[in-house]
């Protein structure tokens, strides 16, 4: 059992906590319960879904015990009456495009923050980073093209989409 | 698929920059759309192939080893006192950072929003924007933001929190929680809602406060001493007549229950005393007890209590683990 399960607990949380060496820690202290607990817990139905819970929790209490007691929180514009629902539905958005612009290849994710974050013109970004204007257009339009298509059904997708002919 | 599947997911398959990371901890903690996240990590489980390989077998031998070593000396954990001497030192950094970015942005009118989370075994009260306060049970987090909005002021809850609120009927004050909210205008009132536990449960001490449930139409009134509990599993809601000195005894210290399912005991044991219980729950499983433990009572005795009150309730206690079976 520990032999099929060690891997499985430790891919789960290496990439929860994107550290190998943390990872395999807490993946041990996880088999250490489990062991402890082997012969005192009998008639575990669902030996997978208990593992987990206990991978989970580890992991869990690792990275919120790294949260300090008082933390600010991003800042994005607000109208008054928007409620908390809508913002945090706004940052939500934000973070899964943050998150899809970092797998970019990396000239691409340049361009695009150079574009949408710093606010450079196509022309800028060329002189910029020593490419020509053509190249500057294909990687914009391929990165507007995949976040699109990861957002799809998003009626604020017109918001955060703007594209340039 | 869902954004918050897409979210844990493209997480869980790349690297991220450290400033993405803690987005993501921090997106993740906050207490909404719990059952949702929960669903997507458990997704992100299944969804590996588990294959051994040779640094397997090196990672058995460790893990065989450490049976003979004190296993509090590999504790990555800081212990709750380092937190809270950290945050000490840490406060007058961050309100400093926090008043130089809120002068820096005031003119786009932005919003900074304030997470306090008081772990296992701490208590706390924090003083709110407007002159409410908040006191925090064990392992709550909440939420709000850092300047109230005009129109109202709105708190999220994950855990157990008792609300005074400052009177002030432009405003009303909702507390947001995964189930219900509660809605008042100048009131004293405790909500009890941990994701972990069978029932949400929130009671009126003083004043006036409007419930509305989230998963139905459904909404209530409450009048003092009243409270209204939500049974997760059945999804029933009811409302009974509270002891308040029962119900608020948390803040002293005590840990009281009134009908309370053996597992959310439990829980409140877990939270309160910082440790961690495995139990097979099938035998006793249905047990509800009425019981109050004071404030200094240690874990044997408290376990030993509920021993002589259950059948067939056998436990074991080896430093921070509580083995029940």
């Amino acid at each position: 059992m520990f032999m099929k399960y060690f891997p499985k607990v430790k891919c789960f949380i290496t990439r929860f906590v994107k550290s190998p060496a943390i990872a395999e820690e807490l993946t041990q202290d996880v088999f250490v319960k489990i062991w402890e607990n082997f012969d005192k817990i009998t008639g575990i139905e669902y030996r997978d879904a208990y593992i987990y819970r206990i991978a989970r929790n580890e992991a869990l209490d690792f990275i919120s015990q790294r949260h300090q007691e008082e933390i600010l929180v991003d800042n994005f514009k607000l109208k008054e009456d928007y409620s908390i629902e809508e913002e945090f539905y706004a940052k939500e958005l934000e973070l899964l495009v943050e998150l899809i612009v970092n797998r970019m290849p990396s000239q691409r994710r340049k361009v695009y923050k150079m574009s949408r974050m710093e606010g450079l013109t196509n022309d800028e970004i060329a002189k910029n980073l020593n490419i020509s204007k053509k190249t500057v257009e294909n990687h914009l339009n391929l990165a507007l093209k995949k976040i699109k298509k990861i957002i799809s059904v998003f009626s604020l997708l017109s918001l955060f989409m703007d594209l340039h002919p | 698929m869902s954004k918050i599947r897409q979210i844990v997911q493209l997480f869980f398959e790349d690297d991220h920059p450290t400033e993405t990371k803690q987005k993501f901890y921090r997106w993740f903690l906050a207490p909404i759309s719990e059952s949702e996240k929960e669903k997507a990590l458990f997704e992100q489980w299944n969804r590996i192939e588990s294959i051994a390989d040779p640094s397997t077998k090196d990672s058995f031998n460790e893990v065989i080893a450490r049976f003979g070593v004190d296993k509090r000396k590999q504790r990555l954990r800081v212990t709750p006192k380092l937190i809270r001497i950290a945050a000490v030192l840490l406060i007058p950094i961050i309100t400093s950072l926090a008043a130089y970015l809120y002068v820096k942005n005031s003119e786009t009118q932005s919003v900074e929003f304030v997470e306090y989370f008081t772990p296992n075994a701490n208590l706390r009260t924090i003083d709110l924007p407007d002159g409410s306060s908040v006191t925090m049970n064990y392992g709550s987090i909440i939420v709000y933001p850092r300047n109230f909005t005009a129109k109202r002021r709105e708190v999220f809850l994950s855990g157990e929190a008792k609300f005074t609120v400052s009177h002030d009927k432009k405003r009303p004050f909702i507390v947001k929680t995964n189930d219900m909210n509660i809605e008042a205008l100048g009131t004293i009132f405790n909500v009890s809602s941990y994701v972990e536990n069978s029932e949400t449960i929130a009671t009126l001490v003083d004043g006036k406060v409007r419930i509305d449930m989230k998963n139905s139409e459904e909404n209530f009134i409450l009048e003092p001493s009243q409270q209204i509990v939500l049974d997760r599993e059945t999804g029933k809601t009811f409302i009974r007549q509270a002891k308040l000195e029962l119900e608020l005894a948390w803040e002293k210290g005590y840990l009281s229950f009134q009908n309370a399912d053996i597992e959310d005991i439990m829980q409140e044991i877990q939270r309160k005393y910082d440790v961690r219980i495995y139990a097979n729950y099938k035998e006793i499983k249905g047990e509800k007890l009425t019981v109050k433990f004071t404030p200094d009572e240690s874990l044997y005795e408290i376990f030993k209590t509920i021993q002589l009150l259950i059948n067939r309730f056998n436990y074991r206690i080896e430093g921070d683990n509580i083995y029940i079976y």
